[in-house]
């Protein structure tokens, strides 16, 4: 498994958020995570990506124990992560944004960029290319030098997946992709995500929009008040009746 | 009116504005990454100017060593307090880190009176004679001072713009949580911020102090005026603030013909208030900034 | 560090003296304990005036010295508590309130700036307690309603008046004033143009300029160009060191009349002697030729510490101790501080046996009046309580003073 949720439980005070909650993601596959709102799934995301710890339970990532890591640990373990509200740095234009997400550069230290200017000016060199080519496949070659701050939802969205893809990560949790994106945009970005799996990313998506997301998943999962209550391929979880009734009686 | 009384006065004020540029823009880069103004910013310029005055007299007069001097001390002297006192207060209200800045300001101030006194210490450094440039008289250790500090400032914008590590810092400027999941530092980052903040204000006190004589309030009494200009350019904004202090200088002593000398340095305050009547988010909102 | 005075045993460290007066509560009557006369020697040890603190000070303590070994004053001995203006209001007021309401002196002595000496006097005057300043402002005569203030120096319009005979003297035809925005460097310079004008001159240009600023370049320029044939400055030491470097610096041929206390050796030290060569100095000097001005220097010599200079504002501090312990032998035991401080005009005025040191003057006084004559000028208060010390001009040749003349007026 590329990343692995055994047993996590966790609780805002009294109120139990999550229950005993467990999920695999298999290597190169796309995982879906689905749910009534409240059911706790972005806080297992927040748990997973170190910004919550957990009350109990192991997470592990490509056989790496990460439970007790930060998330600056599990970012550069290889674990990356999207937001609901996409966040970008807003001053800076679409290409830093990408610049500076990618780890580990020489130049980010004060002496050796004195001391060593010529290995900062390759390695800068190489970091625009791979960002160049970044951007190209993000489709957001029109918008490179424009501050992030000034582009559309949609636009964000695929800029925030660029830059997690910066981080050369291993896994990559989606927190509702499709969200306030407008449905020509949502074909691209279903394609972007599936181009990338063939490249052998794996991801685990929350999403609302579940007509979108069986498309794209092998397996999806079904949380409700905290814990997993189904588990399968997309089409079986979705006639199955407690999924139904969590969702209230309303036609999937 | 008389263009060439005009002509000087703007050009002393771009030359003293171009003093405070420094600390001006050393207080806007931490006032936009850390959130808070900080007051020691003044006497880290006292202490640079005192260390660069002892440095170059045991360099056997050399300036450019006592400049070398001074503004590493300072910078160190900035990195001290941001490991020691600044980190700590990251994340709350940013009146408790202005607080200790104030705090950090008397400290220096007491422990240099202790170790070096009272009394008033120059550069000791040949005494030029101007010449006429058409209506300017322009004395030719104020065109060093220029260009150093423009040199700083220069320096200061590659940092910024051009290396991987400016980007960082503005990253970290725009979103420290964003910063943080995206793997990087804040840490070593914020350690470089102040390293750079430190040797600007360091450099600043030099040339104040070359262009007056170096006392134990001197750094304490430029802040207000620093203060200003940041405000004027729009905080966070390192360009804003050389364009502050800069109008603030000329503005100053091209208002003297009409209010006098005593009341140029309220001035420079009201059009300090005026801009941000009309404009609050300061002057400048260009959209390359730190924050 | 530089000039701490704090060797005697006649000093109590604020912390004790805070200790022992925080229990006594007492409301702000001045009513002084019968066996001590407490001072509070509130002098510039850092500042504009640090040059002259230190030394100020340290003369205080030693003339208190001198009294108790004498065997003190009408029974009582007395105690220094020294405190820093730091040659600004706002410090040299908590610093007054501190002496004042924490250790309850019973006199302040040795303000030295102007700016300072009016802050405090609010606090003095309140507190029913005597103030002796060295400042120049005239407001501190008019603002002096129960004659509690002393002025052991020259006011500014005499100071004033002293520059303009000075600049007479030397052949002036064309002056212009520089002024620091304060009382003091206002005084002189109104004084000065007062005096000036009286006589049916003209001043060409006057400028007041701000403390602190980077450059004072505008202000020169603007006075420069009225072609003035002397500068006269009402200036500290730090700004007329900028103002001369910029001067020479823009090329000025005209002369400069600068005040005694911006002089110093670090002034020769920052500029050099070529661009100070030939400016002229103008200060009040002390009582050169009384024995009481001998008496001091010996005292000084003997107990003031390497880092010290004496100056004529130690030697003014020195007179004020000494006069004030006279004043309080002359009262009598048991005295108020308002009695005390009807004795200050008698022991110092004509009329009575002429005395050179407290040890004579206290000799004296059993058997009638006395005139102390101060090693800082003859005292003689007038009825503002100002005193009227001489003056000298002196030019500086290769780097050094070198008396021209001495002024009386």
């Amino acid at each position: 498994m590329i990343l692995s949720l055994s047993h996590v439980a966790f609780a805002f005070g009294d109120f139990r958020v999550l229950d005993d909650v467990s999920l695999d993601v298999p290597p190169k596959e796309i995982v879906g995570l689905i749910g009534p709102n409240g059911a706790g799934k972005s806080t297992l995301f927040a748990v997973t990506s170190g910004f919550e710890k957990p009350l109990a339970g192991t997470i592990m990532l490509d056989g790496r124990d990460i439970t007790h890591d930060g998330p600056v640990a599990r970012a550069r373990a290889g674990l990356g992560r999207t937001f609901q509200v996409p966040r970008e740095f807003r001053h800076l234009t679409v290409r830093e944004n990408l610049l500076a997400a990618a780890p580990n550069q020489t130049g980010e230290n004060l002496l050796p960029l004195f001391l060593s200017p010529r290995r900062v000016r390759e390695e800068e060199r190489a970091l625009r290319e791979k960002v160049a080519d970044l951007i190209a496949f993000l489709n957001l070659t029109a918008v490179k030098d424009t501050p992030s701050g000034s582009l559309s939802g949609g636009q964000k969205k695929l800029l925030e997946l660029g830059r997690v893809l910066m981080g050369d990560p291993k896994v990559i949790l989606l927190d509702e992709p499709f969200a306030g994106v407008n449905p020509v945009l949502i074909d691209s970005l279903v394609d972007r995500i599936r181009e990338l799996n063939a490249q052998g990313y794996s991801f685990l998506v929350i999403e609302h929009n579940l007509r979108a997301l069986s498309d794209l998943c092998s397996t999806m999962h079904v949380m409700d008040r905290g814990a997993m209550i189904a588990s399968g391929a997309p089409s079986a979880v979705l006639d199955d009746p407690k999924v139904q009734e969590a969702y209230m009686g309303g036609v999937l | 009116m008389d263009f060439a009384l005009f002509a000087n006065l703007a050009f002393n004020g771009l030359i003293e504005g171009a003093v405070i540029a420094l600390p001006a823009v050393a207080l806007t880069l931490v006032f936009g990454v850390m959130g808070f103004p900080n007051a020691s910013t003044g006497d880290v310029m006292t202490a640079g100017a005192y260390a660069a005055q002892t440095g170059q007299i045991a360099m056997a007069g050399s300036i450019v060593a006592g400049v070398i001097v001074g503004s590493v001390a300072s910078a160190l002297l900035a990195l001290v307090f941001y490991l020691c006192v600044f980190r700590f207060f990251q994340g709350r209200p940013s009146m408790y880190a202005l607080v200790a800045s104030i705090g950090l300001a008397f400290a220096t101030r007491s422990t240099l009176t202790f170790f070096l006194g009272y009394d008033q210490r120059v550069f000791p450094i040949p005494l030029t004679r101007a010449f006429s440039f058409g209506p300017l008289r322009i004395v030719p250790s104020d065109l060093y001072i220029l260009a150093t500090s423009v040199g700083a400032i220069v320096l200061v914008f590659l940092l910024l713009y051009v290396t991987p590590l400016g980007r960082r810092m503005r990253a970290v400027a725009d979103n420290p949580d964003l910063a943080r999941s995206c793997g990087i530092s804040s840490h070593r980052v914020l350690s470089a911020m102040w390293l750079i903040a430190g040797a600007v204000t360091g450099l600043g006190g030099i040339l104040f102090g070359i262009k007056t004589v170096i006392t134990p309030l001197m750094g304490w009494e430029a802040l207000l005026p620093a203060f200003a200009a940041m405000i004027l350019g729009g905080i966070g904004n390192p360009a804003g603030a050389i364009a502050g202090a800069l109008t603030i200088g000329i503005a100053q002593e091209l208002s003297t013909p009409f209010v006098g000398f005593t009341y140029k340095i309220g001035v420079g305050f009201a059009i300090m208030v005026l801009a941000l009547v009309l404009r609050p988010s300061g002057l400048f909102n260009l959209s390359a900034r730190v924050r | 560090m530089v000039g701490t005075p704090f060797t005697r045993r006649s000093v109590l460290l604020s912390a004790g003296a805070t200790a022992i007066a925080g229990t006594l509560g007492l409301p702000s009557i001045a009513w002084s304990q019968s066996d001590r006369f407490i001072v509070g020697a509130l002098n510039p040890v850092s500042g504009a005036g640090s040059p002259y603190g230190p030394a100020m000070q340290a003369s205080i303590v030693m003339a208190a010295d001198e009294i108790n070994a004498a065997g003190g004053a009408a029974g009582r001995m007395i105690e220094v508590i020294g405190e820093d203006t730091q040659s600004a209001p706002d410090a040299a007021v908590t610093a007054a309130k501190k002496l004042i309401e924490v250790n309850k002196v019973d006199a302040i002595l040795g303000t030295w700036s102007s700016g300072v000496s009016l802050a405090v006097m609010p606090l003095a005057l309140a507190a029913g307690i005597p103030q002796a300043v060295t400042s120049g402002a005239p407001q501190i005569s008019e603002l002096d309603d129960k004659d509690l203030i002393w002025r052991f120096n020259a006011s500014n319009v005499l100071f004033g008046t002293a520059f303009a005979k000075a600049a007479a003297a030397f052949g002036f035809e064309r002056p212009a004033t520089m002024a620091f925005n304060n009382a003091s460097g206002i005084g002189n310079s109104e004084g000065f143009t007062e005096a000036w004008t009286a006589d049916g001159g003209e001043v060409v240009a006057e400028v007041v300029y701000e403390p602190n600023r980077a450059s004072y370049r505008s202000e020169l320029q603007r006075v420069m160009s009225a072609n003035p044939d002397v500068i006269v400055a009402g200036s500290y030491l730090p700004d007329t060191t900028i103002l001369l470097r910029e001067w020479y610096q823009l090329g000025g041929t005209n002369k400069w009349i600068i005040p005694g206390w911006a002089f110093g050796p670090q002034l020769v030290e920052a500029l050099g002697p070529d661009v100070l060569e030939g400016v002229i100095v103008v200060d009040s000097i002390s009582n050169e030729s009384a024995a009481s001005y001998d008496h001091y220097a010996k005292m000084f010599a003997e107990n003031a510490g390497p880092n010290l200079t004496r100056s004529v504002y130690s030697t003014i501090a020195y007179d004020m101790m000494i006069t004030f312990g006279l004043a309080i032998e002359a009262a009598g035991p048991g005295a108020s501080i308002a009695e005390i401080n009807a004795k200050i005009r008698e022991v110092a005025s004509p009329g009575g046996t002429e005395v050179f040191t407290f040890a004579e003057g206290k000799e004296a006084l059993k058997n009638g009046d006395i005139n102390y004559q101060g090693a800082s000028s003859r005292l003689d208060f007038d009825e503002f309580g100002d005193a009227k010390p001489d003056f000298a001009a002196a030019v500086i040749r290769n780097g050094e003073l070198v008396r021209s003349e001495v002024i009386t007026l």
